[in-house]
């Protein structure tokens, strides 16, 4: 061999001859080998599913519709798919004999039905969003168990709700009065202005205070527009929070509370549970645990009933005793106490027994109260009725529907509190992975679709659409997994 | 594309007239050795980086909170140039991403791997020429993220290079989290899309754009080794993305895949959780195992091919050799589970990958011997190159004996987590693959540039970075059996290590010899690169293709059809009176022609 | 010099009439795991409702890489190519099985107290039923 240094050697590119060891074209090499790591990738991604979802302690995965899935859209978008990987494989065959319109029509298609499948899945995803099912930091409104910081979160929730409606109620009633006084201000600045402009010769104090005046007067401009536009948008809110306040204060103290001072109660973790258990179920009702939270109430029931009755002979025990109280809680009930929101001071004729049973009886009627309230708001809330008959509970719901149980999420959109769904978050977790992924790989497809689409499909891009193609197939394949295993299992 | 023979690199460069012209030809070049190139020049320059990360690590051991020279006073002027414990998480974390992920992975695969693998099957490129620069330029945002990692409080990631959650999926975890890790994250991210794109590269390339005559047994052992490493890539690396992924909605979105339930990290709300921190665990070394072999077939394949060239003696075993290579990568498949036998692991399973990894053994050795073997009586040349790659087998041997000792569960169960991997680990990739890797530049050099590098400079790079890189990770073992707990930040904290501090100070000044001795080394290369001696096309008389192309090598490589008539391993063969017998040299008259096979 | 990348060498097959057909069955078996999946009785037992559905994925995903993929007409390396990484994706998630799938085996007391509460876990009803006997204890008792 020439041992020469190859500096300027004038061959160019000479066109080099190969052995290929496998009969097809380099494209389809690459794209085989480049789904093998694909392959791969979803092995990660739906590996991680199997073992997360079946390694679920007990039983707790999800069902379907505890998270809002609904089976039919997901063998619908199997179905657009098939019908895409259909098309695509059609295109191919038109292209391949040369037909470039019949191919160009069915590889439009092949994108209109890529885009239907991503229409459904955004759909989909939005029910999802809707109800709150979805990875949240620092933590999500899902929790795996109705324990005391679910019931913590709940209240925090609702405070934290309750609270921004009544400050903005509050602007709202101010808002006049702030209007008036600005007003005024502006009045007596411009009376004070006219006086100044009216002196021909000013003093250089005389000069500073007109400027501010000036300034004042545009400021004052500015907060009256803001505080108009500002009123504008409260007052177009209150309507809503007129319903929403009672509502949202009623579930605060008949199921928040009345769950709080029930497990607080009580030592028994049974009754403790089983009082978080029906909130968590009041607030998202999983068709798994009708039975037991029915059980629940009824046992709720009979210790409300039980407490009535005990609670009712002492006063009257306590009113026999001591009849001269009689006329001061007379007058506790009639007087409003929240006027000015201090209790009223304890009448002062009273010997300090009597006080001591005053008092008893007052919180004794608070506290039937509470039950009172605890009894409407069930009936309210959910039309539950009592049946002494068989001691069970008739759920006719709003629908009518005997038996159907609405949650507090669904029956006020508005609300959006913590919910308990076991493994809900492990659930969410992976269904938007799995089929994020999935969707990110449509997209992908799409983009290429638009690339090619443009091109003339004859012959020469044959091998082009069938590259195209083994990829969509693949995104295919994959949701033919992802189906029976998101959806279905 | 233009049609003009690129001259030598250097040349060009200067005579290179437009910006345009330079950018097309030299930043987003399609030609693979360009391409190759420019990985080389970002990997050394990222070797630097990672090789002061490693001394600001021995610094702090050898002498704990004294202050740390340059960096100390920059960064923690406050506290007397002292770093914090943070910092030193960061450094190590750092240390190993860059190594790993910047320099050793990137210049195997990346720069020999497209240097080489076109010249030595006789393609004129790689098969996709724009996804092959797409490969490098997607190192870029890695360099990017992992770079702006140092400047997000509280900088740099110091997760570790595993990243091991719960610490690292939670956002509010101390040290290194927040912004770096995520950073982190991404960039590890890019650098997985990199090599992915390279590797299904390779693949097709070498499965469809072989010479004539080249059949898959005439490869070249480095041609064997990319393959095989393209391969480990293609299949084990997406299962890393999909953890990093995954990962990464843990920390941003607050999915619960290796968030405990009920976690609460720095006083962070509890989190959703429901997931398993050992699931990350198992998904990071299914990849990062395959990647310890990543990290050391390609240099195995290298040095193969420089020890036969230096004995002038065919490989012992080439078919051996290649299923050795196929079979450690099978088995690295299969052996990821002995990272993680102190983990809580099923013992079932840690049982099963400690027979598996024992198992590994068999291959390596089956290499072994075949290099001693062809050593065996060769007439030994003991050029720059040929110290290197005998320096990688003997350093190979201890790294991978020390590898049996914690592929053992009851052994590990003692060393794990101690000085004793750190020197294994050491051993295998630094005085391993990057000897190799030192040893591939020196044989390569003139192709890459057309010019020799001094050999006597060469030869004192390598005895100095011998003698230290020993005196530095040698020790390490020592320190290892001791219970010398590696990522702590000061381990004198415990009495019983006080007495290896004087060790540890030997081993840093070893350390700051061995990195001072690279001076050498990059004042050679660029001496070389512009002074050195033109060589022609053949300065070793080798037998591989590349070496019947011009040095360097113009657009489209080869100015002639190449043909091949036999393996790459024929030197002293009895039918011509050269001792070298290059692979396109028709057979002479009277002997049996080989030819092409029917592949 | 073998020089047979005919892209189209393996392409005298197909035909309209295969594609439809294997559409259709595709649609049939989508059809079926729908069934399975929402029919009561073969949920029940949750298990052969899982094995007939992952049986139709797998008889899909076969139909759709034979015939659409054009599996069936390909070479040899078709196997090459997709086996290895068939079996590396089974044995992945067959060894995550031991410690992630079976993970709550090796949950503390305390873990599971903060893990989803399930069917399966002890439920308050149990004990609410044992109690109800002497419910009328004094509910005030905890006043």
């Amino acid at each position: 061999m020439a041992e020469h240094d190859s500096g300027h050697d004038d061959h160019g590119h000479i066109q080099l001859e190969y052995q290929p060891a496998l009969p097809i074209n380099n494209g389809k090499v690459i794209l085989w080998l480049f789904l093998s790591t694909e392959i791969m990738f979803f092995a990660g991604l739906i590996g991680t599913y199997i073992v997360l979802r079946f390694g679920a302690p007990g039983g707790t995965w999800p069902g379907p519709h505890d998270v809002h899935v609904v089976e039919f859209l997901g063998a619908f978008n199997t179905f657009v798919l098939i019908c895409s990987s259909l098309s695509i494989v059609l295109a191919m065959e038109a292209a391949r004999s040369n037909k470039p319109s019949l191919a160009k029509g069915w590889f439009t298609l092949t994108f209109g039905l890529a885009c239907v499948f991503l229409g459904i899945k955004a759909y989909e995803y939005k029910s999802k969003f809707d109800h709150g099912i979805y990875p949240q930091k620092p933590h999500s409104l899902i929790y795996d168990k109705a324990d005391i910081y679910y019931v913590a979160d709940v209240r925090t929730q609702l405070n934290a709700q309750v609270t921004k409606w009544q400050t903005e109620e509050a602007e709202l009633a101010t808002a006049p009065n702030t209007k008036t006084q600005l007003e005024e201000e502006q009045q007596t600045a411009n009376t004070r202005l006219d006086v100044l402009k009216g002196t021909s010769a000013r003093s250089e104090e005389e000069d500073g205070e007109l400027l501010q005046l000036k300034e004042r007067l545009a400021d004052i401009k500015v907060e009256l527009r803001d505080l108009a536009s500002k009123t504008k948008s409260l007052e177009a809110g209150s309507a809503d929070r007129k319903v929403r306040l009672p509502t949202a204060e009623r579930i605060l103290n008949d199921f928040v509370t009345w769950t709080e001072l029930t497990a607080a109660k009580t030592d028994d973790w049974p009754k403790r549970q089983a009082a978080m258990e029906i909130l968590a179920y009041q607030i998202y009702p999983l068709h798994r645990d009708a039975h037991a939270v029915h059980e629940y109430l009824r046992w709720e029931k009979k210790d409300r009933d039980a407490e009535t009755v005990s609670l009712a002979a002492e006063r009257a025990e306590l009113k026999a005793t001591f009849p001269s109280i009689d006329e001061a809680i007379d007058a506790v009930d009639t007087s409003n106490t929240s006027e000015d929101g201090a209790p009223l001071p304890p009448p002062a004729n009273l010997s300090p027994d009597e006080l001591v049973a005053f008092e008893r009886v007052l919180a004794i009627n608070a506290r039937m109260d509470q039950i009172t309230g605890r009894e409407d708001a069930l009936e309210d809330f959910f039309a539950v009725e009592y049946n002494d008959a068989d001691h069970s509970f008739m759920h006719t719901g709003h629908d009518g529907h005997a038996g159907k149980w609405h949650g507090l999420n669904d029956n006020h959109d508005w609300l959006k509190l913590p919910m308990k769904i076991p493994s809900g978050n492990m659930w969410a977790s992976t269904y938007f992975l799995l089929t994020g992924f999935h969707a990110l790989h449509v997209v992908v497809g799409l983009i290429v679709f638009a690339c090619i689409m443009p091109l003339k499909l004859d012959s020469s891009r044959a091998n082009m659409i069938e590259n195209t193609g083994l990829y969509w197939h693949f995104v295919d394949l994959v949701w033919i997994f992802l189906f029976p295993l998101l959806y279905l299992f | 594309m233009s049609s003009t023979t690129v001259d030598s690199h250097a040349d060009e460069h200067t005579q290179s007239g437009g910006v345009s012209e330079f950018i097309s030809k030299y930043v987003f070049s399609k030609d693979h050795k360009i391409i190759g190139l420019q990985f080389l020049f970002s990997t050394l320059l990222w070797f630097l980086i990672g090789g002061l990360l490693a001394l600001g690590i021995r610094v702090q051991l050898a002498w704990p909170w004294e202050g740390m020279p340059v960096i100390g006073p920059m960064l923690f002027s406050g506290e007397g140039g002292q770093i914090s414990p943070e910092f030193y998480t960061t450094l190590f974390t750092m240390h190993a991403t860059v190594m790993i992920f910047f320099v050793i992975i990137p210049i195997l695969a990346g720069a020999f791997g497209n240097y080489l693998i076109p010249l030595m099957i006789g393609a004129d490129d790689m098969a996709f020429p724009t996804l092959n620069m797409l490969s490098y330029w997607f190192m870029w945002p890695a360099f990017g993220l992992i770079g702006m990692s140092f400047f997000f409080p509280p900088y740099g990631a110091g997760g570790g290079w595993t990243s091991y959650p719960p610490l690292s999926a939670v956002w509010e975890a101390a040290p290194g989290s927040h912004w770096p890790q995520t950073l982190w994250l991404l960039g590890v991210t890019c650098v997985g899309i990199s090599s992915m794109l390279g590797s299904v590269n390779y693949m097709t390339t070498i499965i469809q754009m072989r010479a004539p005559g080249m059949t898959m047994f005439r490869l070249p052992m480095t041609i064997w080794a990319m393959f095989i490493t393209a391969i480990l890539q293609a299949f084990a690396l997406p299962v890393l993305t999909a953890a990093g992924f995954m990962q990464l909605l843990d920390r941003m979105i607050g999915t619960g895949f290796f968030v405990p339930e009920g976690l609460v990290v720095n006083n962070s709300v509890a989190a959703s959780g429901g997931g398993q921190p050992l699931l990350w665990q198992h998904l990071f070394w299914f990849y990062s195992h395959p990647a310890v072999y990543i990290m050391i077939l390609p240099a195995m394949g290298m040095v193969s091919d420089i020890i036969s060239c230096f004995a002038r003696k065919p490989l012992f075993g080439y078919k051996p050799m290649v299923y050795s290579i196929s079979g450690i990568a099978g088995l690295g498949f299969i052996v990821w589970g002995h990272h993680m036998f102190v983990s809580g692991m099923n013992p079932v399973l840690g049982m099963t990958f400690m027979v598996a990894t024992m198992m590994i053994a068999l291959p390596s050795a089956v290499k072994v011997f075949n290099w001693l073997g062809t050593i065996w009586g060769g007439r030994l040349y003991y050029t720059t190159p040929m110290l290197f790659s005998l320096s990688f087998v003997s350093m190979f041997i201890i790294g991978g004996l020390s590898g049996i000792f914690m592929a053992a569960t009851p052994v590990d169960i003692f060393i794990h987590d101690t000085y004793f991997i750190v020197a294994h680990f050491h051993y295998v990739l630094f005085t391993g693959t990057a000897m190799a890797v030192f040893g591939a530049i020196y044989f390569w050099f003139p192709k890459m540039f057309g010019r020799m590098m001094n050999d006597q400079l060469g030869k004192v790079h390598f005895f100095l970075t011998f003698v230290f890189m020993n005196g530095t990770f040698y020790l390490m073992h020592i320190l290892g059996a001791r219970g010398f707990p590696r990522r702590l930040a000061d381990p004198y904290d415990y009495e019983t290590f006080s007495n290896l501090q004087p060790m540890n100070q030997f081993m840093t000044i070893c350390a700051i010899g061995m990195v001072a001795s690279q001076v050498i080394f990059a004042g050679n290369f660029i001496y070389s690169m512009f002074w050195g001696p033109t060589v022609g096309r053949n300065p070793w008389r080798a037998n591989g293709l590349e070496w019947t192309a011009p040095s360097p090598p113009g657009h489209g490589n080869f100015d002639f059809q190449p043909i091949v008539y036999r393996g790459p391993y024929e030197y002293g063969s009895p039918e011509v009176d050269a001792d070298f017998y290059p692979q396109t040299q028709p057979p002479p008259d009277g002997v049996e022609q080989t030819g092409k096979s029917d592949h | 010099m073998s020089h047979d990348k005919d892209a189209n060498s393996d392409h005298d097959h197909g035909g309209l009439g295969k594609y439809l057909a294997v559409g259709a069955a595709l649609a049939v078996l989508t059809a079926i795991s729908f069934a399975a999946g929402s029919s009561q009785t073969i949920m029940s037992t949750p298990q052969l409702g899982w094995t007939i559905m992952i049986a139709v994925s797998c008889a899909k995903a076969m139909l759709v890489m034979l015939v659409f993929m054009h599996l069936i007409w390909e070479a040899n390396w078709k196997y090459v190519l997709t086996v290895p990484a068939s079996i590396m994706s089974l044995f992945l998630m067959l060894m995550l099985v031991p410690d992630i799938g079976l993970r709550t085996r090796n949950y503390s007391e305390e873990r599971l107290l903060r893990a989803a509460d399930g069917p399966d876990s002890q439920s308050p009803l149990e004990q609410v039923a044992v109690d109800d006997d002497d419910a009328q204890v004094d509910p005030m008792k905890h006043d």
